[in-house]
């Protein structure tokens, strides 16, 4: 059995756990930010958050979680995390069923707070930027469910608490949980949904998973896991909406037909502040928790949020490119990039093979540029991917450029009053071999040899570097 | 709201000009500006909540609002 409790057992090595008390108001977040900046993630456990009235929580909260690569590409047992995207994409299409257990052994409803007694005042929700409007939760689960088929939904929702009972909470208008809620909206129904809280990164990953609509997330997430994902009926829905039994906290309610509330601005994945939207509410019916529960907080526009939802892009994006281009090796979503840019690589591709998988992956709602490099090219190197552009693009010939397509309405360059997109797919690879067994028509690197290379970083190794000049 | 508090960006622009996309209101309290999207303007209905004094009105009772 896996949850975030295993986890940070697994990696107790690389858990910091800052002394004293930590505010909740940008404090956490201010320290994230200063990680980033170091380029530094350890996961961080805050024993003492303090909230905005200066009261110590005695919840812990629990944040980078999935902040490094390495970390997260080791949660689901991927030693290099280089090869994320294919292991991935190979184990969400392997899904496993769920399994149900009962209340009595479900960790996350030890705890059950019903009506009044239900507080989210009580939960150490950051407030993370200095421009939003209040706390919010960052990593809540929406779990909804498609009243036609009863298949149910996974997505994380930001979700602003308002009231001890009340939030809203913001659904992509794309997404499937919205197309869940507008279906019990168009019925005159309140639409029942649970939030659950902290789990394994293995099942946090597969609630990322991107399916088609209806398709539950559970199966994905046994997929990633190797096991069945261990469900408990919520206690205000029942069977209708399952939750995770080993997750550490759910929020439970509904969203009242028709009700709109202001939500936002807030601190979003693209580095701006999300505009304030008109969001549904979540009128709160319970609450449950472990007894000694733990928070956990996703660094929104952090690496904290931003390298788990990459990966999973990686996932798909490899899904999408490999059964067209056979040729295709590695994919990297990198932070640098946000959610927008892909890099993938391939290995000695055939005439054309590397345009069709950009335009295959140029579908994708989340990509807007995709660049195509050769094996030889790091990409997990924003520098290598730079030299590939500039030596091996001629704009014309080599981007393929598309509009009217699906993609971020949150992307600050978008045309006024857009709602869709302009997407490049950029082939920075080399041209291909055109007669077997000869050199590719193409100039050769410069390099040196491997000995005089190894014996250079010999001579560097160990050597005081301090004070030297930097680039 | 009067007409002079309620300005529209023009929404066409000559090719290879770039123009901004954000939407910003001026809160009817303490007259700090926040963006929100134009379709939460256009409702009406739905209280707008200052970021900054925590202020709520109707768009119609802003102090301006500029939209892109």
């Amino acid at each position: 059995m896996s949850d975030l409790r295993t986890f940070l057992n697994d990696e107790a090595r690389h858990v910091w756990r800052p002394e004293g008390t930590v505010s909740l108001v940008q404090e956490i977040t201010a320290l994230q930010q200063a990680l980033d900046a170091r380029q530094q993630y350890p996961v961080i456990e805050i024993a003492q958050p303090q909230g905005a009235d200066g009261t110590t929580n005695p919840i812990p909260v629990v944040c980078n979680l999935t902040a490094s690569r390495e970390l997260t590409a080791r949660a689901l047992g991927i030693q290099d995390h280089r090869d994320f995207a294919a292991t991935y994409a190979q184990r969400t299409a392997n899904p496993i069923p769920p399994i149900s257990v009962k209340r009595d052994d479900a960790p996350v409803q030890q705890v059950v707070f019903q009506g009044d007694e239900a507080s989210l005042l009580d939960l150490p929700v950051l407030t993370q930027h200095a421009l939003d409007p209040g706390p919010y939760l960052t990593a809540a689960h929406a779990t909804t469910y498609d009243p036609d088929t009863g298949v149910d939904n996974t997505a994380i929702q930001r979700c602003w608490v308002k009231a001890p009972r009340r939030m809203s909470y913001y659904p992509y208008p794309a997404s499937h949980n919205t197309r869940n809620l507008r279906k019990f909206w168009s019925k005159g129904e309140a639409c029942p949904v649970a939030f659950w809280i902290g789990h394994h990164p293995k099942v946090l990953l597969g609630t990322q998973a991107k399916l088609a609509y209806p398709e539950s997330h559970w199966s994905a997430c046994g997929g990633l896991l190797g096991e069945p994902l261990r469900l408990v009926p919520s206690i205000t829905h029942g069977d209708k909406i399952m939750v995770p039994a080993d997750a550490e906290i759910v929020i439970e309610g509904w969203a009242p037909a028709d009700v709109w509330e202001a939500d936002g601005p807030f601190g979003e994945y693209t580095g701006y502040m999300g505009a304030q939207v008109a969001a549904p509410v979540c009128e709160v019916t319970c609450i449950t928790r472990r007894e000694k529960a733990i928070y956990h907080d996703y660094g929104s526009g952090h690496a904290d949020m931003l390298v788990p939802d990459n990966m999973v892009m990686e996932g798909k994006i490899y899904g999408m490119m490999k059964p067209i281009a056979p040729a295709v090796r590695r994919v990297h979503v990198p932070v640098s990039g946000r959610r927008f840019h892909a890099y993938v690589s391939f290995e000695n591709p055939g005439i054309g093979e590397v345009r069709d998988a950009l335009m295959a992956a140029l579908a994708y709602r989340r990509t807007k540029a995709i660049i195509a490099v050769d094996d030889d090219i790091d990409l997990f190197s924003d520098s290598d991917i730079m030299f590939a552009l500039a030596t091996r693009v001629q704009w014309e010939r080599d981007v393929i450029t598309a509009s009217g397509l699906q993609g971020s309405l949150m992307d600050p360059s978008l045309a006024r009053g857009a709602k869709t997109v302009q997407k490049a797919g950029i082939d920075a690879t080399l041209a291909p071999s055109e007669i077997p067994g000869a050199p590719r028509p193409v100039a050769p690197r410069n390099s040196v040899s491997s000995d005089a290379l190894d014996a250079a970083i010999a001579r560097l190794t160990g050597l005081d570097t301090t004070g030297w000049p930097e680039l | 709201m009067s007409d002079d508090n309620f300005i529209r960006l023009r929404t066409h622009s000559p090719v290879g000009e770039k123009r901004g996309n954000t939407s910003w209101v001026q809160c009817a309290g303490c007259e700090g500006w926040f963006h929100a999207t134009e379709d939460i303007v256009n409702r009406a209905v739905v209280t707008l909540h200052c970021n900054h004094c925590h202020t709520e009105f109707l768009p119609a009772d802003a102090k301006k609002i500029v939209l892109a």
